[in-house]
């Protein structure tokens, strides 16, 4: 869908470091180390990784909230430190947490605030914060002070202000996260919707299922480094280089998942019970699946295994799969 | 046109949010009962410590003091805030105007400054029993009105530091002891020597106050002039630098790591 399009935000070789002591001469600490991706214009683009993988400073780094310590960066063709005001008339910023609100205003005074902030007077700042709080379902909460919201409330608050000024870029940041399945569920809803009106969505999240079905690209990071990148289905196949085996079998055996762990080729196996039997979820090299799922067999006995059946491995396997390189 | 409207709508829309003392007991005790009970005190001090005179002299002081510190409390509470909040993190990812911004946390405060200069020199009217009359209300009302513009520009000043460190105690040490002491509130400034002097003129208060003690004795504004175009002077410079360095710390927070102070 979003094949042949400009990229909206390009990073080459983007590094950040930040040292401590007063004057700043104390040892380094990397939070970004040559990080290069494109997100593609009108696409959504997930950025996944663990806690300190750097997702949240290129965030940063890319809304001008933080100077780059090598490489550079661009939102639309604008460089970010040198045309960041340029930047700044594009994007959206979406932080995550309960943060960054007036608490002593209501939902429509924080939004009409910061559409002043954006030159929209009056009738305009009125309307713009009537339209923010209708897309995210706060209309009914839109005169109530902000510090009786409940968490869900304040993260849709910040997604309206986030599209205030309608961006051509929207940065969310772990937009989901700590809240309830309903508010997370109107946040996501928002994001297609969004792609489709040509808004260009970075979105970071810890959520492997949200990336997968929100986002047309993503792009893993560890330890400030780019790990791998591409369609959640890319990802999946061929950078992961695993395939998961499940299976049930009719008996559980408390030995099998340490049998299972000594055959060449096998990675994680994961025991759970499905019912009265012990079902495995097996983490299996690429290509190796076929024999792995022999040699099963053979240490079981055919007559032991219910269903056996090779899949792809979810994003999150995937992703577990890769981090554990 | 439209900036100023769209300015009206984001100072007061600050206030409403940043302020801190908005309920009526706080506001009554910090806006009104503690600015008087200072005059009152040192009026009641002067008075029978130095005799009549000086409980003027010490009451027009400290109707000086109260009307910047008023202004400095929310100001440096406001720019605190933000920093804490995390909201200041959200205005500097934004294309805002800096200048904008740097003036909210001021502009919306000027006026209780006015409000606690006025309480105060009629506190002193009627403390110290001297003839309204005889007084150039005038030049006391330009003083009060230079003397609330150069407080705020004066705290705005240390606006910067007080995003940097996430902490205004800093600037709460610094500010009040060099107006205390540098300015003629309470200590004549030619009992100062000579450098302390000429500090003394660069801090706000020092001009305005002047005149307002020369306006009690029903000096006309000519006399004056040059004292209101010091203190006038004095809040342009603050204000100047000030936003210089606002855009200085801007800069700084973005190479340096952020702009939050408060728990992530």
């Amino acid at each position: 869908m979003t094949e042949g399009r400009a990229p909206a935000v390009v990073c080459e070789g983007l590094g950040r470091e930040y040292r401590s002591g007063l004057l700043g001469r104390g040892p380094a600490t990397v939070a970004l180390a040559d990080l290069s991706m494109e997100v593609p214009s009108g696409s959504v683009f997930g950025l996944l990784g663990p806690n300190g993988a750097g997702k949240t400073t290129t965030v940063r780094v890319l809304s001008t909230l933080l100077v780059p310590t090598a490489g550079r960066a661009e939102v639309l063709g604008h460089d970010v430190v040198s045309a960041a005001p340029s930047v700044r008339r594009s994007i959206g910023l979406v932080l995550g947490g309960e943060r960054g609100l007036y608490g002593r205003l209501t939902g429509r005074e924080n939004l009409r605030y910061f559409a002043s902030l954006g030159h929209m007077g009056g009738v305009d700042g009125r309307a713009a914060a009537a339209l923010a709080l209708g897309r995210v379902g706060l209309e009914d909460a839109a005169d109530t002070r902000v510090d009786r919201y409940s968490r869900g409330m304040k993260q849709r608050l910040h997604v309206a202000r986030g599209l205030l000024s309608s961006p051509r870029v929207l940065f969310l940041d772990e937009p989901t996260i700590g809240i309830d399945p309903v508010g997370a569920q109107e946040i996501r809803r928002l994001v297609p919707e969004l792609a489709a009106e040509g808004v260009t969505v970075l979105l970071t999240t810890h959520y492997m299922f949200e990336a997968d079905s929100l986002c047309d690209r993503v792009a893993l990071i560890d330890r400030g480094s780019l790990v791998a990148q591409g369609t959640p289905g890319e990802i999946k196949r061929e950078f992961s280089n695993v395939r998961m085996i499940e299976l049930t079998l009719r008996e559980a055996s408390a030995e099998l998942a340490d049998s299972l762990r000594a055959v060449s080729g096998v990675g994680r196996v994961e025991v759970s019970m499905d019912g009265l039997r012990q079902r495995l979820t097996v983490t299996v090299d690429a290509g190796r699946e076929e024999t792995v799922a022999r040699q099963v067999r053979g240490i079981l006995g055919g007559g032991a295994v219910g269903d056996l059946a090779v899949r792809d491995p979810t994003l999150e396997e995937a992703y577990l799969s890769i981090l554990s390189r | 046109m439209h900036a100023v409207s769209t300015f009206v709508t984001q100072a007061r829309l600050s206030y409403r949010a940043l302020f801190w003392w908005q309920n009526p007991l706080p506001f009554a005790a910090n806006v009104v009962v503690r600015p008087l009970l200072m005059i009152a005190l040192y009026a009641l001090f002067g008075r029978f410590a130095l005799g009549v005179d000086a409980s003027q002299s010490f009451a027009l002081g400290m109707t000086a003091i109260g009307t910047t510190f008023i202004i400095g409390g929310a100001v440096l509470g406001a720019a605190s805030q933000e920093a804490w909040t995390g909201t200041l993190t959200v205005l500097m990812s934004s294309a805002a105007s800096r200048l904008r911004i740097f003036l909210a946390w001021g502009v919306p405060y000027y006026s209780l400054g006015i409000a606690a200069g006025a309480l105060g020199i009629a506190a002193t009217v009627l403390l110290t029993g001297d003839g309204p009359a005889s007084i150039n209300w005038w030049v006391v009302a330009a003083g009060i009105a230079v003397i609330a513009l150069s407080g705020m520009a004066f705290f705005q000043f240390f606006i910067p530091l007080t995003i940097l460190t996430g902490d205004f105690g800093v600037v709460g040490a610094i500010g009040p002891g060099l107006m205390m002491t540098l300015t003629g509130a309470l200590i004549p400034t030619d009992a100062l020597p000579g450098f302390l002097q000429t500090v003394g003129y660069g801090i706000p208060i020092t001009g305005g106050l002047s005149a307002i003690r020369a306006a009690f004795e029903g000096a006309p504004l000519a006399e004056v002039r040059w004292h209101l175009i010091a203190e006038i002077a004095v809040a342009a410079a603050y204000l100047v630098v000030g936003f210089a360095l606002f855009r200085a710390a801007e800069v700084h927070a973005r190479r340096s790591g952020g702009f939050d102070r408060g728990p992530a």
